[in-house]
């Protein structure tokens, strides 16, 4: 049995936005907002409004609170749906039967500013953002 | 029967190695099978064969270069007897050459098959007229540059068969061995001998698998799956294997929006799961040798959509029947007909049925039983054509076809 976790169906990284549509599993499905925690700096959390529909999870935000809250010249966010009392749940892709997902299911980047955003998924198949600032 | 494979490495991995040695080991089986390798680049073969093949290698370059001086020089010096035209010129040198001639001179009697155009040039040069000379063709004749083809046309004619894979190649043949005396046929590769689970035609899973090469066509194929995701957006797509294109491919995906839809899977040892694990299966290939991947995944009862390309699809599938063939290179009639397969379950199982029936043909049983016939055909020939030359030398006649007398090839081996 896979820990609860939200599984992602699809990630839409377009329009100045990312977009996570998925399913919550092995937990009842309340989680409201998802929460982006900075790797690095765990106490920066960004959280933005996502709709629960039954067991549907799906959540968006603008890069934009991404970009301005990036303050080193390259961050990882990683995604978590919120919830109280369970804040590490993951929002990861792990029921399907593909192994390598760092390198096979990958994302393109988009820019704001000087800043280019992906999201990639992790070696735990797990997904997260990176957000790098071009240093020029 | 006694049947010979002369291969130019036996002991790399490729498909026209898997294709004679699966060729070889199935013979084993009822006849007395040899295969000579002419190179040899490892201590082990990379595909098993059968115990009963003997193994024998002519020009095995391992050992120290001082005990072999001779050898080591020979061994650099470029080869006389294969045409520059050749892909694989550069690997022959003149102690191949060598030894290759001394080898085809010294046979005696029985089948002798070749399979590159450098072995079949000089098996029609050098082995003797005793023994049933069969040229195999694993690529077709348009493939080779001008200067082949034409030493192709002027050698061929002396060999007893040359045999192709698709009857579009064996047409081109025709044009160049008209009027001789060789055999001409068409004789596909055999499915490797493999446990095949039934596709599962109820996922949403399309299947492709090759090279990640422009040959493949495999940007085709993904600008044509963004139409089929449009409309199915719970279908995905898996491409299967490896290559350059693969970050160029990558991009394409980013650029159409298909990150949630298409996989480029990388390569796997056991695409017989994942055949089982498709619905359907896409050949996009803007030409192919042959198309043995179609063959596979037909064999698990795998729905196909193929471009109808050179050469090999338009003979494989039954545009209809046992899968829909769609003009070459043609992007919207290929998202058309995987949308429509995407769209009849009932379709898909009424193609994979047949599929499956179709790939039968290409069991090993079957094509072996076509190579038995043809070298029994051959055969036959062969004494006749021996009888009739006994008699002229009898009545002091000449031999058919005398050959040169010793090249320096062979004083040089010593």
């Amino acid at each position: 049995m896979e820990p609860a976790h939200a599984e992602i169906e699809h990630v839409w990284p377009r329009d100045g936005r990312i977009r996570i549509v998925g399913a919550v599993v092995g937990m009842p499905p309340a989680a409201a907002t998802l929460a982006l925690r900075n790797r690095d700096r765990s106490r920066t959390v960004l959280r933005c409004p996502a709709t629960v529909n039954g067991r549907r999870f799906d959540g968006s935000f603008d890069i934009e609170i991404v970009t301005a809250a990036t303050t080193s010249a390259r961050d990882v966010w990683d995604l978590h749906p919120d919830l109280p009392g369970q804040a590490e749940l993951r929002v990861g892709r792990h029921l399907d039967d593909t192994a390598d997902k760092k390198r096979i299911m990958t994302f393109p980047a988009q820019s704001h500013g000087f800043s280019r955003i992906r999201p990639y998924s992790t070696v735990k198949r797990n997904l997260s953002l990176i957000c790098e600032r071009a240093t020029t | 029967m006694k049947i010979r494979y002369l291969i130019m490495n036996a002991f790399g991995v490729g498909g026209t190695i898997r294709t004679v040695i699966n060729q070889a080991n199935a013979m084993a089986a009822g006849h007395d099978v040899e295969l000579i390798s002419v190179f040899r680049t490892r201590r082990i073969p990379a595909f098993p064969i059968d115990p009963r093949v003997r193994v024998r290698v002519l020009a095995d370059r391992r050992g120290p270069r001082w005990r072999h001086p001779f050898r080591a020089w020979l061994l650099r010096q470029p080869s006389r007897l294969i045409p520059q035209a050749e892909v694989r010129y550069a690997t022959f040198n003149r102690y191949s050459d060598a030894r290759i001639a001394n080898y085809l001179r010294s046979l005696h009697g029985g089948v002798l098959v070749t399979t590159r155009p450098a072995l079949n040039l000089l098996a029609a040069r050098f082995a003797p007229d005793s023994v049933v000379r069969v040229a195999q063709e694993h690529m077709h004749l348009d493939s080779h540059k001008p200067a082949l083809a034409a030493e192709i046309a002027r050698w061929y004619p002396r060999l007893d068969a040359v045999v192709t894979l698709t009857l579009a190649d064996t047409a081109r043949y025709a044009a160049v061995l008209d009027g001789t005396g060789t055999v001409l046929t068409t004789i596909p590769n055999a499915l490797t001998p493999a446990e095949r689970r039934p596709a599962d035609l109820a996922g949403r899973i399309v299947v492709a698998a090759g090279r990640l090469t422009r040959q493949k066509g495999f940007d085709l194929l993904i600008e044509a799956f963004a139409v089929v995701a449009d409309a199915h957006p719970d279908w995905q797509l898996r491409i299967y294997g490896d290559g350059r294109e693969r970050a160029r491919l990558e991009r394409l995906i980013h650029r159409l929006h298909l990150y949630n839809h298409v996989f480029l899977m990388g390569g796997t040892t056991a695409l017989e799961e994942e055949f089982a694990k498709g619905a359907a299966f896409v050949l996009s290939s803007r030409y192919e040798g042959f198309g043995m991947v179609l063959i596979e995944a037909m064999a698990h009862g795998l729905p196909v959509v193929s471009f109808d390309c050179p050469h090999g699809p338009g003979e494989i599938v039954t545009h209809g029947t046992d899968g829909l063939l769609v003009p070459p290179r043609d992007v919207s009639e290929l998202a058309a007909a995987i949308g429509r397969l995407v769209a009849d379950e009932p379709l898909r199982h009424r193609l994979g049925s047949a599929a499956r029936i179709a790939a039968a043909r290409y069991e090993m049983g079957e094509i072996r039983l076509q190579w038995e016939r043809l070298f029994t055909r051959l055969e036959a020939a062969r004494s006749g054509r021996n009888e009739r030359n006994g008699r002229n030398e009898r009545n002091g006649g000449h031999r058919r076809c005398g050959r040169a007398s010793p090249s320096s090839a062979d004083r040089l081996i010593g």
